[in-house]
């Protein structure tokens, strides 16, 4: 009777056990039960909606699953985002947010860090170190999947990110949790020049955009945000050590580009017919260099603005 | 004697009716039918508190389109580029349901050409109550932010005062006066609530507005509006294009001049560059006519004409446009009439 007993619990132990996870969650607040991350989304997401950035959308699918597979990584995933204005990093860190988490970048377990508004006075670096210390460490402790965005890294005083140094690497302990299991996003423009002289440069040799590989500009970004003053890495253990799994350059975008991102923004506002606007827009823009007006200079970033003027 | 059961039931009775209130039928009905009818009446019309005091709800805030174009048409004069960029800019956006980020509009001018009073018209055709919703806010650098040395506290004052206000009502406008006396370091400042971020510590800025007015740049467009008259074509014709490409040159590459503008135009926060031209006699006189009829008076071609030709003009040799604008012209009025 009670082995008959046992054998119809086991059976229904699946189902048992999701109803039991689901009455959990909405009791505790733990962060396993917000996480839930849809890779096939998020490929479906970088692909359709990043234009131009074949690098990125490579680079951030593959690195992302192949950690979010591994049940105990051996160290956290840290990328770090280095491309002119508007050419999407914040958007892709954005989607990463809203595709590991069902709340998206609202999700009290995402914490999105902006130096001009939390690390704003030069002078109190040591305060902000300590902040931020306990603060990660806090954060980890609560939550292992934790996901940390550092926007605009090229305004944080030198030295304050070096206090993270412990967390990125396999070696450090933290009590109770498995810090290795965090993601970390750092996004900065430094390193601009070094990505967008490249992108002149093959298309001036008339190559393919998307020949270009992450093996061509690995390294000349890294020495680049190592050796700047004005980047929150100068001279940084971190670049050092190699704890940054991969730098993702994003490419400066081309006028056809910007014209996918007129129409995607018309589509979104129900005007998806008005080619006349896209073309307006596309014409619009402010093209760099002054011979050949190859790569727009505000990327995607001054079309929504265009397209109130031209409709 | 031993008391009988009833006997004990009648001292409990006559006990208990002594301790307990007795109810009145007439008025505890009174009372209670009154009760259900007020909660019936709130339950059905529940904006009725929303009428008499201001709050971020429809009835407060709404875009009046067709308002706006006539205001513009009818009170700005002179100002054809300014109040085509104006109007489309407000309509795209307020339609939009889904803002990317908010709207920043920069406008630029010499003094007395209009850029206070379209900011009032646009918070008029915004905010039932106009200037003095208190959605809207205004900052003058020189009022509010006076001593250099106190910048680092006027940063974090102005930050908790933004995100405060924009937490209570995401449709706030926030109007920064003279901002070329502004201090670079507080409009880095506030730089991040003008980005392209879903939220900010938690807070959405996707829908409020931004208005910063400066006197920068007022040179260079009069120097273009010059070219134009000196080469006999109409002021119509110029255009944003003929004004936007010198511009970047003198005031946003200029490191000297515009202090801020090298941030902000950099990260391209600011959506929209509203330039003001200088006004001509024309003008003037039209300024003239209208605040007469404000003022309730007849209008007097004569009396206008002569107030705007006495007033000063430059360059010299030309005499074309106004140097004071529209300025003053209220107080003149009473020394012509």
């Amino acid at each position: 009777m009670l082995a008959v007993l046992a054998a119809v619990c086991f059976l229904l132990s699946q189902p048992v056990c999701c109803v039991f996870q689901t009455l959990y969650c909405t009791i505790s607040d733990s962060c396993d039960c917000d996480f839930r991350p849809d890779m096939r989304d998020l490929e479906w997401d970088l692909y359709r909606n990043v234009y131009g950035q074949h690098l990125a959308q490579d680079i951030v699918s593959e690195e992302v699953a192949s950690f979010l597979q591994n049940k105990s990584p051996d160290r956290p995933l840290v990328l770090s985002f280095h491309g002119s204005s508007g050419t999407g990093k914040t958007l892709v860190s954005s989607m990463l947010a809203k595709h590991l988490y069902s709340s998206g970048l609202s999700s009290p377990y995402i914490h999105q860090f902006i130096p001009t508004l939390h690390f704003p006075l030069p002078n109190r670096v040591r305060r902000y170190r300590s902040d931020l210390e306990s603060w990660v460490k806090g954060n980890l402790t609560e939550c292992a999947r934790s996901v940390f965005i550092f926007d605009e890294m090229e305004k944080i005083p030198p030295g304050i990110i070096d206090v993270l140094e412990p967390f990125l690497g396999p070696s450090h302990v933290v009590f109770r949790t498995n810090y290795r299991k965090a993601i970390y996003v750092f996004i900065s423009t430094t390193g601009e020049k070094v990505i967008n002289q490249l992108a002149l440069d093959f298309r001036q040799a008339g190559r393919e955009r998307e020949e270009i590989r992450l093996a061509d500009l690995q390294d000349a970004v890294a020495q680049a945000v190592y050796n700047s003053s004005s980047s929150g890495f100068y001279h940084s253990s971190i670049i050092q050590q190699k704890l940054i799994t991969r730098f993702v350059p994003f490419l400066p975008l081309c006028r056809r580009h910007v014209e996918r991102c007129a129409r995607w923004q018309l589509c979104q506002q129900g005007w998806c017919w008005r080619n006349d606007v896209v073309e307006a827009v596309g014409g619009d823009m402010i093209y760099t260099p002054d011979e050949g007006r190859y790569f727009s200079t505000t990327g995607c970033k001054a079309v929504p603005a265009k397209i109130n003027l031209f409709l | 004697m031993e008391p009988r059961k009833r006997h004990v039931f009648l001292l409990w009775m006559l006990v208990c009716a002594g301790s307990t209130q007795a109810i009145e039928p007439i008025s505890t009905s009174i009372a209670v039918g009154m009760a259900a009818a007020l909660t019936g009446f709130l339950a059905s019309y529940q904006n009725i508190f929303y009428y008499f005091h201001e709050c971020c709800r429809p009835e407060w805030i709404s875009f009046n389109s067709s308002g706006l174009k006539v205001d513009l048409e009818q009170k700005l004069f002179g100002q054809h580029i300014a109040s085509r960029i104006v109007l489309k800019a407000l309509t795209g956006f307020m339609n939009n349901a889904q803002p990317k980020k908010p709207l920043v509009l920069s406008l630029h001018g010499s003094t007395g050409t209009g850029k206070n009073f379209v900011s009032q018209i646009i918070a008029e055709n915004i905010y039932k109550e106009g200037m003095d919703s208190s959605f809207v806010h205004v900052f003058t650098s020189e009022l509010h932010f006076p001593h250099a040395s106190k910048i680092d506290t006027y940063k974090s004052q102005l930050q908790q005062w933004i995100k405060g206000n924009v937490t209570n009502c995401g449709r706030s406008m926030f109007i920064f006066d003279e901002m070329d006396k502004m201090h670079p370091g507080l409009i880095d400042s506030i730089k991040p609530y003008l980005e392209y971020y879903d939220k900010v510590d938690g807070v959405c800025y996707r829908k409020a507005i931004f208005i910063f007015l400066s006197n920068a740049g007022g040179e260079s467009i009069t120097q273009i509006a010059l070219d134009f008259w000196r080469a006999g074509q109409d002021r119509q014709t110029i255009d944003l294009k003929d004004l936007e490409v010198p511009l970047s040159l003198s005031v946003f590459n200029n490191k000297q001049s515009g202090l801020w503008h090298t941030s902000l135009i950099d990260k391209n926060l600011v959506d929209y560059f509203v330039p003001f031209l200088p006004l001509e006699h024309k003008h003037i006189v039209q300024c003239a006519l209208a605040e007469m009829e404000a003022k309730g008076m007849v209008k007097n071609h004569e009396v206008a004409d002569q107030l705007a030709r006495d007033l000063v003009y430059f360059p010299k040799a030309e005499r074309v446009f106004s140097v004071k604008g529209c300025k003053t012209i209220e107080s003149k009025l009473d020394y012509y009439t």
